[in-house]
């Protein structure tokens, strides 16, 4: 019998298809997995597995969960705690550190942790000259006092050293060991297993770990770019633990009562600056008026629907040395003083002033532009035209170091949980000095307070800082985002921390 | 005549190789234009000068334009795209590894769009000016004036959450497939995982259809007025007076002609799409090529930018060029 074309095409289609079924069919009546799972959805996608080259928050998620760095944090604060270091001492300068490491440590690789691999590590960062290299900057020379203490020798005297200790870059890696950028080789409670860009990160536990095997086998991290989607993925089951909601979803899943909600009070902080180096704003009496002209409750209540809380002053509460009573004499609402205040400056009702700009990036934080809209709409109350221009960030930062604008919007992620990574690099003129600010006082006491090792001293040395600043008003202190991390409701164990630290070791898939 | 075909086709490629030159200039040039650079893109506001310098100079970013193109191009004449500032690798890994995702998502979108909209086309046609005709046509209308990004959170919406359908990448992160095309529709199949490809097929339905449903829209309107066209012809007219079938006159007669002009328009998008789907790849999470441009972009890392953009203008130039040829073969007329 001879068949003609258009049969023999469907025979082989349907023998081909009966073919996939046989094989497939096994595997669809396999029992599921006895494997834990947890699966993680993102909306960024790291970067470079490299401890020492990695300087964004998606890499360093995952790189805190393969690796240890010397110091971490108590849970669920920012106070410090032990990790691959034990314990630490520093000399009557504070220069000179030295910290015991914790005995039979390994990698994944099975070497052995020491005091030489520190070394070695830590002269590694330095010579890759990756983008966190410039903390690094501090350390003079690194020596080995036996095979488990190891000592920094400082370019100066330096109080907030430790803390620097618990950043990403201070995590050991085994010397020998090559593109640890994509084959990261760790301490910590997971291992690499797969890294497809773009798409997802796969760990595994690492059963050898220090402090015990983690509590789930295997740790997946898909990317999700759209929040909206990673929302989705989330109400649908399909992850179990969301980071990188949307300040505007907070209120919705917050109600949806198969999601549990992890929240804390973070250390970002977000204010408009201002450039002091040109008119207006070289005229305190006008950047106070535009102070006091915001209406804060507005933007916390209705623009950010209570997921963030008021920046009175420099330093968020979360942070050592914050000053409570920055509450009473900070700025607050008030458009009949800061109408005062603008007559005072020599503009009543805003005559003589010219329009200003305000540059922002809504790209890189998404409800800037509405609290933006809210800055614009409050400072043409009381007589200042403001002209919003949404760049995307590369755009903006360009403009920002280059220091063309007049007003900006931007937030601020410390890179170690001590105030002097707020005045340092944000108030003092040797610091960024994105504002031209300059004041000598704050100079001094910054330079000061980080030589200082005793705490209270500092703390009092920062009080008085936080006034000087809020007094000579060189910020619109806007606000302090809440952190939310959203789970399935069989999620258990996971510990929000306020520094971008998240620890998947202690989480639990019931 | 077998002479022109190839004086044609020889002045085609020249042409095309002169497209993809400027394409290679423009991105050049556009990329350095914009302000910013790598380095103060990944530091942020904590950038120091030093640092920003130090990477300037490592990158070669300090050197003129014309010397960095001179670099550039020598290195790509050896194949070489050079390597991501950002993510350390070379360009070309990086495009090969999102290039395969963006395909498949094109090839099914481009399914869709052309059963869509051509049989939804000669439906309308032969409805001529009936109810069907009008719903049709103004559909095709709506299809194609809607915003990718509202049509795709839409649909993102609807599968997920109204039909309960997986959405969301490429697949369900606890399948562990071995990848062996790089197409996930393939690759399940291939591992003989029927659960993982059903899977992987639901998802990527919604992103296929955000992509081919203002396609299918354009399609069904030009294939709509195509047959129509054809319709009127004197062929037409003395195949109806044979007597012959109206299935037969309209596939033996009206359709042959009627779907030249349709085959250009979609060659034509089907490139389109290979660029189109930035929106579409974000939304839903596809890990493809659009992605890594608009990435890159965000991030000013050069190199991909002009490696990705030149790949995707050659894919571009070249299905063009093919399609300008194959018109050739199938219409006689163009010949002389």
């Amino acid at each position: 019998m001879a068949l003609s074309r258009r049969e023999t095409i469907m025979i082989v289609i349907v023998v081909a298809v009966i073919a996939l079924l046989a094989v497939s069919f096994p595997r669809l009546i396999t029992p599921p997995q006895v494997e834990k799972i947890l699966v993680v959805g993102t909306t960024y996608d790291p970067k470079t597995l490299d401890p020492a080259l990695a300087y964004d928050i998606a890499s360093a998620i995952v790189i805190q969960n393969i690796y240890d760095a010397l110091v971490g944090y108590k849970p669920g604060t920012a106070e410090l705690a032990p990790k691959l270091a034990e314990r630490w001492e520093f000399d009557e300068s504070a220069t000179i550190w030295t910290f015991y490491l914790r005995k039979n440590v390994k990698f994944h690789d099975g070497t052995e942790l020491t005091a030489d691999i520190v070394k070695h590590s830590i002269e590694r960062a330095k010579q890759l000259q990756g983008p966190p290299a410039f903390l690094l900057d501090v350390i003079d020379r690194v020596e080995v006092v036996d095979k488990h203490t190891i000592r920094f020798i400082l370019n100066y005297p330096f109080a907030p050293f430790p803390s620097l200790t618990a950043f990403i870059i201070f995590s050991p890696v085994p010397p020998h060991a090559t593109n640890l950028e994509e084959k990261p080789i760790g301490t910590g409670p997971f291992k690499l297993e797969s890294w497809k860009k773009g798409e997802q990160v796969v760990l595994v536990a690492n059963k050898d770990y220090w402090r015990g095997s983690p509590k789930v086998d295997r740790l997946i991290i898909k990317i999700y770019p759209d929040p909206t989607t990673l929302r989705v993925a989330l109400e649908k089951g399909e992850v179990d633990l969301a980071l990188g909601i949307q300040p505007q979803d907070v209120e919705a899943l917050s109600k949806n009562p198969n999601i549990k909600m992890a929240s804390i009070e973070g250390l970002v902080i977000e204010w408009m600056g201002m450039n002091l180096r040109r008119s207006p704003f070289n005229n305190t009496l006008l950047r106070k008026a535009i102070n006091y002209a915001i209406d804060y409750d507005y933007i916390l209540n209705i623009v950010l629907r209570g997921t963030a809380k008021r920046l009175y002053g420099p330093l968020p509460p979360a942070v050592l040395g914050y000053d409570p009573e920055v509450e009473q004499y900070g700025y607050r609402y008030n458009p009949e003083l800061a109408k005062k205040l603008l007559a005072e400056a020599g503009y009543p009702e805003g005559k003589g002033l010219r329009e200003l700009e305000l540059i922002i990036s809504s790209a890189e934080r998404a409800e800037r532009k509405d609290v933006a809209a809210v800055v614009h709409r409050n400072l043409k109350e009381v007589g200042i035209n403001v002209r919003v221009v949404d760049i995307d960030w590369p755009s903006f930062l360009d403009r920002l170091f280059n220091h063309d604008f007049d007003m900006y919007m931007v937030d601020w992620f410390p890179d170690y949980v001590d105030p002097d990574d707020w005045i340092v690099p944000l108030f003092a003129s040797y610091g960024l000095n994105l504002d031209g600010y300059n004041n000598t006082l704050v100079d001094e006491l910054a330079l000061k307070a980080r030589q200082i090792a005793d705490p209270q001293e500092r703390i009092n040395i920062y009080k008085q800082l936080q006034r000087i600043i809020v007094d000579d008003a060189p910020w619109a202190f806007l606000y302090v985002p809440k952190l939310y991390v959203f789970m399935q409701k069989n999620v258990e164990g996971f510990v929000l921390y306020p520094v971008y630290y998240i620890d998947f070791y202690p989480v639990e898939k019931l | 005549m077998a002479k022109n075909i190839f004086q044609y086709i020889f002045y085609r490629i020249l042409q095309s190789i002169f497209s993809i030159f400027s394409a290679i200039v423009i991105v050049f040039i556009l990329s350095r234009v914009l302000p910013g650079n790598p380095a103060v893109a990944i530091l942020g506001p904590k950038a120091t000068q030093e640092n920003i310098e130090r990477v300037t100079r490592e990158w070669g970013l300090d050197k003129s334009y014309l010397e960095q193109f001179m670099i550039y191009i020598s290195r790509l004449l050896r194949g070489d795209l050079g390597d991501s500032y950002i993510m350390g690798y070379s360009v070309s890994r990086l495009i090969a590894e999102r290039l395969p995702a963006s395909f498949e998502l094109v090839i099914v979108a481009f399914i869709i769009s052309l059963v869509l909209g051509i049989s939804l086309g000669i439906l309308a046609a032969r409805k001529h000016e009936t109810k069907v005709d009008l719903i049709l046509t103004s559909l095709s209308v709506l299809s194609f004036s809607f915003p990718a990004l509202l049509l795709g959170v839409l649909l993102l919406l609807f599968f997920g959450i109204s039909l309960g359908l997986p959405v969301g990448g490429r697949i369900d992160p606890k399948y562990s497939i071995r990848i062996y095309t790089g197409f996930i529709l393939l690759d399940t199949l291939l591992n003989g995982n029927l659960s993982a490809f059903l899977d992987a097929f639901m998802r990527i339905i919604p992103p296929a259809l955000t992509l081919a449903i203002p396609l299918a829209g354009l399609l069904l309107k030009l294939s709509r007025n195509s047959v129509l066209e054809v319709m009127t012809q004197d062929f037409v007219r003395t195949a109806k007076m044979k007597k012959l079938s109206e299935k037969v006159i309209m596939y033996r007669h009206v359709l042959r002609n009627a779907l030249l002009p349709i085959i250009t328009i979609a060659g034509l998008y089907f490139a389109v799409l290979v660029t189109g789907d930035i929106v579409v790849e974000t939304i839903f999470a596809w890990p493809g090529l659009g992605r890594l441009i608009w990435e890159a972009v965000t991030l000013r890392d050069y190199m991909v930018i002009q490696g990705s953009v030149l790949v995707v203008s050659i894919i571009y130039i070249a299905v063009n060029a093919v399609v300008d040829i194959l018109y050739l073969y199938i219409d006689p007329r163009i010949r002389g």
